[in-house]
């Protein structure tokens, strides 16, 4: 009677005891799968403590460049590169970040280098050692992506308008000779004694917002002085008095330090093909695909504007074989090349005398 | 006790099950590499001087002679469009099918094509990529004259 009870009984309710031990499990699954899920993103969070392995070859240009095994590193990961030499002998940087590597890469060499993936963007990665006539191809670009957000489109990192410096279309290709310029190289300490004692009144920045500064060439600056008569009556040669003061407002515009620094950029990047003075003479001329202007060419020089030289660096000359290092360097790098490219034409007082 | 073990079983899966799945995106999420291949013309079929060109400036002439209805519909910022280019193809390609010289000696032309050839690999519509070059390159100089974008048939 019992047995059978109990029976009777396991049968009955059977149907609903299964349904409700199945909705059991199945919430304790969901909540499970909730707690595992979590577990995993804290799991994931010491993961990404860990750095992110990345390769990278240097081969000379002809052979291949820069290769990596990875184009894209999530922002703020630490990385571990390890850089294998294979031909040719490089060193490279970051551009417009801190990461520079100035050892030199030798063929069979390894080195690593570590350092953590930058703030989102593309990141160009370029050879800072003249290392072929081909040296300016050494560039590949680095995806640094969101690991929140991987999908979003990256652009390079200063991408706001440099063009905006106000140079008409196409004026970066033409011939801008001045129309106006002098004869012999302008002497900037006469200037400055010119600009103190007879223009003590004008600032340079009363001058610099008269002249639409940095977009006058000299020679428009020259024409504004002569028009104005800027310190008239000039002293002897007034051509050469009035070229002087164009010269000490070029180099008031600029500072020793910004020199220096342009200075060291033009050694390192800008000397193999235009050479050591500017007078488009070096070693890498020939082997370039354009030809190297003089840049100390007084009538030339008469008729660039700061804006002109600044944008003409930061394009690069169009099939002509100089790059476009607005890619690589920031924008004061390259005010301070321009300044420094000026600097051929209109010397700081100290050197001339 | 049998209830007891398929309980343990079935909470071991499901925790490894969704441990897993999770990793998998961490996977996914740190690669994100370029899978998409992208036609590329034969190295022997670039005339000599293009052969003898610095690997990246070769493969930009491979990729653009693979793949002009893309690369016809990208502007280049140059300063070629003085010069007649109607298009970042024609930096490397003239209409006639001779190779053009001009991306030989040019940063902005080569980096443009590796631009739409790495676009191109991560599935990108051809509108997305246009957006992105004109971002990026047009703090340089203006475009050419490029069509609007058409976009590609499959």
């Amino acid at each position: 009677m019992i047995e059978s009870h109990s029976a009777n009984e396991s049968i009955e309710p059977n149907a609903t005891g299964d349904l409700a031990r199945w909705i059991a499990y199945l919430m304790s699954a969901l909540l499970l799968v909730w707690a595992g899920y979590r577990f995993a993103e804290q799991w994931r969070r010491i993961f990404n403590l860990r750095p992110v392995e990345m390769h990278l070859w240097a081969d000379a240009p002809q052979a291949g460049g820069w290769q990596t095994d990875r184009q894209r590193i999530p922002a703020g990961r630490p990385v571990h590169l390890t850089v294998h030499g294979v031909s040719g002998v490089h060193t490279f940087a970051l551009a417009y970040t801190d990461v520079r590597h100035e050892q030199l890469i030798q063929p069979g060499s390894e080195t690593t280098v570590d350092f953590v993936a930058p703030a989102p963007g593309r990141y160009v990665l370029y050879c800072t050692t003249w290392c072929s006539v081909d040296h300016w191809r050494m560039r590949t670009v680095i995806d640094v992506y969101d690991p929140d957000d991987a999908d979003t489109p990256l652009t390079f990192l200063q991408s706001q308008p440099r063009y905006a410096v106000n140079v008409a279309p196409h004026a970066l290709d033409m011939p801008h000779p001045g129309e106006v310029w002098p004869t012999t190289q302008p002497d900037t300490a006469l200037g400055d004694a010119l600009w103190a004692e007879f223009a003590a009144n004008l600032s340079l920045q009363d001058a610099q917002a008269a002249l639409d500064w940095p977009n006058a060439s000299p020679a428009a600056v020259y024409a504004w002085l002569e028009a104005a008569g800027v310190g008239e009556p000039l002293p002897g040669d007034a051509d050469q008095a009035r070229w002087a003061m164009v010269a000490a407002l070029w180099q008031q515009a600029t500072t020793p330090a910004e020199l220096a620094q342009g200075q060291a950029l033009y050694q390192q990047n800008c000397v193999a093909c235009h050479g050591e003075q500017g007078q488009g003479d070096g070693f890498a001329a020939a082997a370039s695909p354009g030809y190297e202007p003089d840049l100390t060419d007084q009538r030339a020089a008469a008729g660039a504007s700061p804006a002109l030289t600044y944008a003409k660096i930061a394009r690069g000359g169009m099939g002509t074989g100089m790059p476009n290092w607005g890619a690589v360097l920031t924008e004061d790098e390259l005010w301070a090349l321009a300044a420094y490219v000026q600097s051929f034409v209109y010397q700081p007082a100290q050197s001339v005398e | 006790m049998m209830i007891k073990s398929r309980w343990v079983a079935l909470s071991l899966v499901i925790v490894l099950l969704s441990v897993s799945l999770a990793g998998c995106s961490i996977g996914q999420s740190s690669q994100g590499e370029a899978s998409h291949i992208v036609a590329m013309a034969d190295v022997d079929a670039m005339p000599q001087h293009v052969q003898r060109a610095p690997r990246v400036v070769r493969d930009a002439y491979r990729f653009a002679a693979a793949n002009p209805d893309a690369l016809k519909q990208i502007p280049c910022y140059c300063g070629c469009g003085g010069m007649g280019h109607m298009s970042n193809y024609h930096c490397f390609w003239q209409e006639s099918g001779q190779a053009d010289t001009h991306a030989l000696g040019c940063g902005i032309c080569v980096d443009i094509a590796h631009d739409v050839q790495r676009g191109l690999a991560l599935d990108r519509s051809l509108a997305a990529i246009r957006t992105q070059v004109d971002t990026d390159y047009s703090r340089f100089g203006p475009p050419t004259d490029t069509q609007p974008v058409a976009e590609l048939a499959e």
